[in-house]
């Protein structure tokens, strides 16, 4: 018997979906564990080891936000996937701010559900590198330590703010960064709603490091949400 | 005369109370049709993770492939519906908020773009355009 490529706990209200995906991701070689609210996938989640949560941000009792908030409080390297019915940005944006990793909006694709939850394995059991250690995805290139910027190893003149901006996306690659994180992070706490500054630095790191800034592949929009710097497995 | 103003005024009164009569039912229909709409993903999440974990588990002769894309392709029908009930009775409901800010148009048009090239993939209609930015800054909502 193969061991499973990383243990799920799917936390859903309705048992159709719990099931159906339950079904399915064991099916494609996955473990999977089940909880029917927040509080009892918060009691899981303590005695039990989990590479990923899956959970449905719309739940009687706890809440889908609380309990990220729970989740991550006690586990800082556990995966979070939230699953949203609304397609509403203000939750996807409460949702990121309590510290999912990422969302997948209802009905969605199996496939697409999959490569969410690989790509949050990944980063769970991937160790956090060393603040200053340089990063490479795809052809660009960023070493914190000799303030360098590279692309296709040719070195890129970035400013101070672009490089900050840039660091905190490719330290986070894959996940959706809300707007109000990236201003805090690069500007300061007391900054927020200045989405006129992000999308500017946006525009210039993308006229410097995309081959087609107006179709990005690297910097992307999540729109009415913030930016997500490309996973691009290496 | 007095008779006249009086009649005229239970008209107004009662034509006022219709109106009014109207938007509660208005509203009541926009609410069931939001909250109808909201309890129709539950069971469409569940089948379209059925039928598309169906097709991805594999094992399935051309006939149940075929029949298990059948199932999703009208499953992602009956959702695009759902979304497009779900916004007109936003619309209908007038729960439609718009959040001004400071915006740069040619921002606003490279995430149009952007939006649009990913539910046209295979459009030929945005190629070749090029936008200037030296564009000015208007005060706009999206």
């Amino acid at each position: 018997m193969t061991a499973p490529l990383a243990t799920i706990l799917v936390v859903d209200d309705e048992a159709a979906i719990r099931c159906a995906l339950r079904t399915t991701l064991t099916g494609m070689g996955f473990a999977v564990a089940e909880a029917a609210n927040g509080e009892v996938s918060v009691e899981m989640a303590r005695t039990s080891h989990y590479d990923v949560v899956l959970l449905d941000i719309n739940m009687p009792g706890m809440g889908g936000v609380k309990t990220c908030r729970e989740l991550r409080r006690l586990l800082p390297s556990l995966g979070i996937l939230m699953l949203t019915v609304r397609d509403s940005e203000e939750d996807k944006v409460e949702a990121l701010d309590a510290g999912a990793d990422d969302y997948v909006t209802k009905p969605f694709h199996v496939r697409e559900l999959a490569a969410r939850i690989r790509a949050a394995v990944r980063r769970a059991r991937t160790p956090g590198d060393e603040p200053g250690a340089p990063i490479r995805i795809g052809d660009i290139e960023i070493d914190p330590d000799r303030h360098l910027v590279r692309k296709a190893g040719q070195t890129v003149h970035v400013t101070p703010k672009e490089f900050e901006l840039l660091h905190i996306l490719m330290s986070h690659p894959g996940v959706p960064l809300t707007h109000t994180r990236l201003l805090r992070t690069v500007w300061g706490p007391e900054y927020g709603g200045e989405l006129e500054y992000l999308r500017t630095f946006m525009r210039q790191l993308r006229r410097k490091l995309e081959e087609d800034p107006s179709a990005p592949v690297y910097l992307l929009t999540e729109s009415h949400i913030g930016y997500r710097f490309a996973d691009i497995e290496q | 005369m007095l008779a006249a103003i009086a009649i005229e005024r239970a008209r107004a009164f009662e034509n006022e109370s219709r109106a009014e009569a109207a938007r509660h039912s208005e509203q009541l229909r926009t609410t069931v049709l939001d909250g109808l709409a909201h309890a129709f993903k539950t069971p469409l999440t569940a089948i379209q993770t059925a039928s598309s974990g169906l097709v991805e588990l594999g094992g399935l002769d051309q006939d149940r492939a075929e029949l298990a894309s059948l199932i999703q392709e009208q499953t992602r029908q009956l959702n695009q519906l759902t979304t497009d009930l779900l916004q007109m009775a936003r619309i209908d409901a007038a729960d439609v908020r718009i959040s001004r800010e400071r915006v740069d148009v040619a921002d606003v048009i490279d995430e149009v773009l952007a939006k649009a090239r990913t539910q046209y993939p295979t459009s030929d209609e945005h190629k070749g355009t090029t936008f200037f930015f030296a564009l000015p800054r208007w005060t706009g909502g999206r």
